[in-house]
């Protein structure tokens, strides 16, 4: 019993991330395919296994080396309760999103966020930061509300880190369903393979070693899916 | 690691303009690896433009190449280069480019040099940081192909980093930010856009174009088997920035030359000949 209690106490966290990890959670993730759609217009992407190698081979490199690294550097700025370099961050993160509505997408799906954490962990960090941004006339990247939120949630670095490169999967394959001929079961086959243990263990540590000036990714394919993607005659979803 | 070939030189140019309303060189200094060409004043479009050359044929082992230019007092000036910028084999060590461009008050910057080829074991680092006035306008423009195409090199080049950051009246719109090296994914998403990709980049800052780029359905339209466009507009609505992808050099070049006549008609000014012959 005391060994059960113990545990539990070690995990106190695990069911606030879980919870906020969770495609019910209304991060607003639901509404956006963050070039992918464009990707399948311009036959990119057809199929499953087009969907697998676009996530191998274009989006866990990039959460390596750009997404991963801010998360990091984000949650320690929170950590040492340094907002104006949050802010600063924050500002990086909208630079370094190239088109505008990959950008938008972080900016909503940050916002949002904020007034979940505010809602339900009544944090005053998140009150201060908007307020910071608000008088530079920004807004919050999802990015930089997530750190707030592992923050508050007293959420190890390293399970932060996993649980957004779940996100970042999962919302790619949720938007999949939509856009391409692939059934639920294919779409968790290719999630189970992205979050492979050795895979995210090798993704992580180098990872980890991303200095602030060395983040950064290529792909001018998704670059201009995703602007394209801005004036597309019909299209589902808002990126 | 610098050997006793390197060069440390490069430019620095000053732009203003004289009493005659005239774009001029006010200040200059350059030293190899780089050569200035004599200054041509283009009537028919009011901007200075400049030819920087390199005597050495490209960047090598150790090499540290410097351009700054700064262009204030509502002057209007065009650099390029006469070809290519090649980044050579380097048995060891790195070359490295530092490029710093203000353009102040009212003036107007249009820095479009050749494409950089990667070539084989290359070794290549860049840092460009742009500074732009509120009433100031800036056209910057990149385009790289992966190696010598036409002798069958492709994303043979050892490492290239690049690092773009652009700031409007202090505030960072832009930061682009990339190591390729093609023995690790760095390069697919490049690499597997057609056979031999080639790339190009307008970044293009101008308040005239904070709501919309009117050249915007052009350039969407513009796409074809061998060429893909797209525009999004910068942080803060600073501007655009145009990529494309190209599988062959004809319509990339085509692509790119439409694409500046198109964002020169949308900012109301006249492009300038680059004057290769």
């Amino acid at each position: 019993m005391n060994a059960s209690m113990s545990e539990s106490k070690n995990f106190e966290w695990l069911g606030g991330l879980i919870q906020t990890t969770d495609t019910l959670f209304p991060s607003g993730g639901y509404a956006h395919s963050y070039g992918l759609e464009e990707m399948v217009a311009l036959n990119q992407v057809t199929s499953a296994k087009d969907l697998e190698e676009f996530l191998m081979q274009q989006i866990l490199p990039s959460l390596e080396t750009l997404e991963l690294p801010y998360l990091r550097y984000c949650v320690e700025a929170v950590e040492k309760a340094d907002l104006n370099e949050l802010v600063n961050l924050n500002e990086e993160i909208s630079a370094w999103k190239l088109t505008r509505e990959i950008r938008d997408a972080g900016k909503s799906q940050g916002a949002q966020l904020l007034r979940m954490i505010l809602e339900i962990y009544k944090c005053p960090v998140s009150i201060e930061f908007n307020q910071l941004l608000k008088n530079r006339g920004d807004q919050c990247q999802q990015i930089a509300a997530t750190a707030i939120l592992r923050n508050v949630q007293k959420a190890p670095l390293i399970s932060s880190m996993i649980a957004w490169i779940y996100q970042a999967v999962s919302n790619f394959c949720s938007a999949s369903v939509k856009l391409l001929r692939l059934g639920e079961l294919a779409c968790q086959k290719i999630i189970h393979r992205c979050i492979d243990r050795e895979r995210v263990q090798g993704l992580l540590s180098k990872s980890l070693d991303v200095q602030r000036g060395n983040a950064g990714f290529f792909n001018p394919i998704l670059d201009i899916a995703s602007a394209r993607h801005e004036l597309a005659f019909s299209r589902l979803f808002i990126s | 690691m610098m050997n006793n070939f390197s060069l440390d030189g490069g430019v620095k140019l000053g732009c203003r303009l004289n009493s005659d309303g005239v774009s001029y060189l006010s200040s200059q200094r350059f030293s190899p690896p780089v050569h200035l060409s004599k200054p041509y004043f283009d009537e028919d479009t009011s901007s200075l433009l400049i030819n920087l050359s390199c005597p050495t044929a490209g960047l090598l082992a150790g090499d540290r190449m410097v351009c700054d230019i700064e262009v204030s007092d509502e002057a209007s000036m065009v650099v390029t280069t006469p070809g290519a910028t090649r980044a050579h084999f380097m048995r060891s060590g790195i070359a490295r480019v530092e490029q710093n461009f203000a353009i102040r008050e009212s003036s107007f910057l249009e820095f479009n040099p050749g494409a950089l080829i990667l070539q084989k074991a290359t070794n290549l680092e860049q840092l460009t940081e742009i500074e732009v006035d509120e009433d100031a306008e800036v056209l910057f423009v990149e385009k790289m192909l992966p190696g010598r195409i036409a002798h069958g090199e492709s994303f043979l080049f050892q490492r290239f980093s690049n690092q773009l950051k652009i700031r409007k009246e202090n505030q960072l719109v832009l930061l682009e930010s990339f190591n390729l090296e093609p023995d690790n994914e760095s390069v697919l998403p490049w690499k597997n856009s057609f056979p031999t990709p080639y790339y190009g980049c307008f970044y293009l800052i101008s308040k005239k174009l904070r709501e919309q780029l009117p050249c915007r359905d052009r350039i969407q339209s513009m796409k074809s088997e061998n060429l893909l466009t797209g525009s999004s507009s910068l942080h803060h609505k600073a501007g655009w920035m145009i990529k494309v992808l190209a599988g062959d050099p004809y319509e990339f070049k085509r692509a790119m030359k439409e694409i500046r006549n198109l964002l020169y008609k949308d900012i109301e000014r006249k492009p300038t000949d680059f004057r290769r012959y």
